[in-house]
């Protein structure tokens, strides 16, 4: 790999925005990096761009482009298709992405395939403020005080192959790249996007970019028939990362509606879409129970529904319904005894869960 | 009462100490043998060079895709690998299973054939040997049928790391890990499993006692219920 010794990215700036509403006002920027894909050229690189306008589009807000995430649009290749050459790419000084949306693109014997992936980098778990940790301190049956903690659940995603559709494989097959037109529609071919832009004006078909010397208009096209899963998760992990619970309800919703997504993403969709829910206030148990059905092995989906569980009996203890403890205490009893198998017996988050279940003396 | 504590806390580590270091070694190794029907220069090389290439890539991310960023205990995964050899010149099921006997850190065994009526549309046929991993499967070898195809691009992956989840899963069992740890391969792999069946593909023969057998080795984990 020549790029090996070099500095391996330089970020072509981008527009991010900051914008804080109050609520959101203590969490800092995110900053997303979308680094070259991996696969054939001009085909990837078109198709980077274009995860890059959907990626812009999904932030946008009315008066600005962009909400709470810088986008550093990765200037060099990363050396292998690895959630961890992804990591040690994102650790750089001058880059140190929260998040990175990478990709790998495949011709495939009679089609092109384009293969989605989002990791997050440990650097979430250095913000001076995490609003996505689940912190619940109560009272166990002896009144002696209690604190659980749970952290969201993933970290690495791979979203479900995409069949590029065939307007845009020829569309991406000029090498020149993406074309730059003089208006939003009609108009005349005055440049191409360039590696460095920042976003004027952001429509759902149309982006006007100002890149290099030139100002003009993108058209975008649809990578594929289906609308991927990605943009929308990855909006969503952004907004809770944030939190803003209402957006991520709203984006974790939209994830769920999708009918092609892999049966994992649908489980952790649930669970984020829980959590924004008890964040916000209200009860997800709805959400976590639905993702424990799925799959009842899945740890993450246990462990969630066990702290809803617990999260019920914190309310019952704050409003006072005393009389409603014992059963729910009977709850948890119950969801730890069908779900201890997926967790180490010397597991001390299981273990304080236990003292809570237990009735008082 | 609190030096009984500590001691029994001591000799709980110690325990578990001598339990990790008396443990079977870990078997790493994806062995993927040239298929048959791979001619250097033809368009076959370059179809058999795509699904290699599919293989290479989602082997290289299944692990941290299973563990998240929960990997206690799971070190020992990030040396799985895939590795591609020539040919091989074994002519009976029987010599592959002394073959894997021999080879205590290979996984497991994926061998096949590319075929191809016209020269121009392909089916990949793939072999997988798990040897002594197969437990509840019941045959020596579980067959995967596919086109080349970008349709079946999903299942592709999928398939394919359902078997390989399916042998780590019996790996961990046979490494006498507990069975919170056997669990995160299972399931994985009934996500999988799940993910084949949204898209509408037949499971075949073999993935359906795939299926079987998952099911069974979950009910034992869970004390009856087959976890879906």
């Amino acid at each position: 790999m020549g790029t090996k010794h070099r500095y391996p990215f330089l970020l072509a700036l981008l527009c991010g925005l900051l914008w804080v509403s109050p609520a959101l006002a203590e969490t800092e920027p995110l900053r997303l990096l979308i680094p070259f894909f991996f696969g054939p050229t001009p085909l990837s690189q078109h198709v980077r761009t274009t995860i890059n306008f959907e990626i812009i589009k999904a932030f946008r807000a009315v008066d600005a482009p962009e909400k709470g995430a810088w986008i550093l649009y990765g200037q060099e290749a990363l050396p292998q298709p690895t959630h961890d050459a992804v990591l040690s790419a994102a650790a750089w000084p001058s880059v140190r992405a929260d998040l990175v949306i990478w990709g790998q693109v495949y011709k495939y014997d009679d089609g092109v395939v384009v293969q989605l992936y989002l990791t997050l980098t440990p650097l979430i778990k250095k913000r001076q403020v995490r609003p996505e940790l689940w912190t619940l301190t109560l009272k166990d049956g002896r009144d002696q005080p209690v604190r659980l903690e749970l952290d969201i659940p993933g970290q690495f995603y791979q979203f479900e192959p995409m069949l590029l559709a065939p307007e845009a494989i020829l569309a991406f097959a000029d090498p020149q790249g993406m074309p730059l037109y003089s208006d939003r529609q009609g108009g005349e071919v005055i440049g191409r996007v360039g590696e460095v832009m920042q976003f004027l004006e952001i429509h759902d078909d149309t982006l006007l970019i100002a890149s290099g010397d030139l100002q003009g208009w993108v058209r975008t096209v649809p990578l594929s028939r289906q609308r991927s899963e990605a943009i929308d998760f990855s909006e969503g992990m952004v907004r809770l990362l944030r939190g803003d619970w209402g957006g991520a309800r709203q984006s974790f919703s939209a994830v769920l509606e999708n009918s092609s997504l892999p049966q994992s993403l649908r489980i952790h969709a649930l669970i984020y879409s829980g959590l924004a829910r008890e964040k916000g206030g209200l009860s997800g148990r709805g959400e976590f129970e639905a993702a424990y059905a799925i799959n009842r092995l899945d740890k993450a989906a246990s462990a969630y529904l066990l702290m809803s569980q617990v999260a019920e009996i914190a309310r019952l203890q704050q409003s006072g319904a005393r009389e409603q403890l014992p059963q729910a205490r009977q709850r948890l009893q119950a969801t730890l005894e069908a779900t201890k198998v997926l967790f180490a017996n010397d597991d001390p988050w299981l273990e304080k869960l236990r003292q809570l279940s237990r009735p008082p003396d | 009462m609190k030096t009984s504590r500590h001691l029994t806390v001591v000799l709980l580590f110690l325990l578990t100490a001598v339990a990790a270091r008396t443990r079977a070694a870990p078997k790493n190794e994806v062995a993927v043998f040239e298929y048959e029907g791979v001619v250097a220069g033809e368009a076959s090389s370059a179809k058999f060079g795509m699904f290699r290439g599919i293989l290479k890539d989602k082997i290289s991310n299944l692990t941290r895709e299973v563990l998240q960023g929960d990997t206690q205990g799971f070190e020992y995964l990030q040396d799985v690998h895939i590795n591609f050899r020539s040919k091989d010149t074994f002519t009976k099921s029987e010599s592959v299973n002394l073959w894997l006997q021999n080879q205590a850190s290979v996984l497991c065994l994926l061998r096949g054939t590319l075929v191809s009526d016209d020269n121009v549309t392909y089916v990949v046929k793939s072999n997988f040997h798990l040897g002594a991993l197969k437990e509840y499967f019941p045959y020596d070898v579980v067959k995967i049928t596919l086109p080349v195809s970008s349709g079946e691009f999903g299942n592709t992956q999928d398939s394919h790391s359902l078997v390989i989840l399916y042998a780590l899963a019996m790996d961990a069992k046979r490494q006498g890990f507990n069975k919170s740890h056997i669990a995160r391969f299972l399931t994985a792999a009934n996500n999988k499993l799940a993910d084949i069946k949204r898209r509408g593909g037949a499971l075949g023969d073999d993935l359906a006692e795939l299926e079987k057998a998952l099911h069974k080795t979950t009910a034992e984990l869970l004390g009856g219920s087959d976890g879906n």
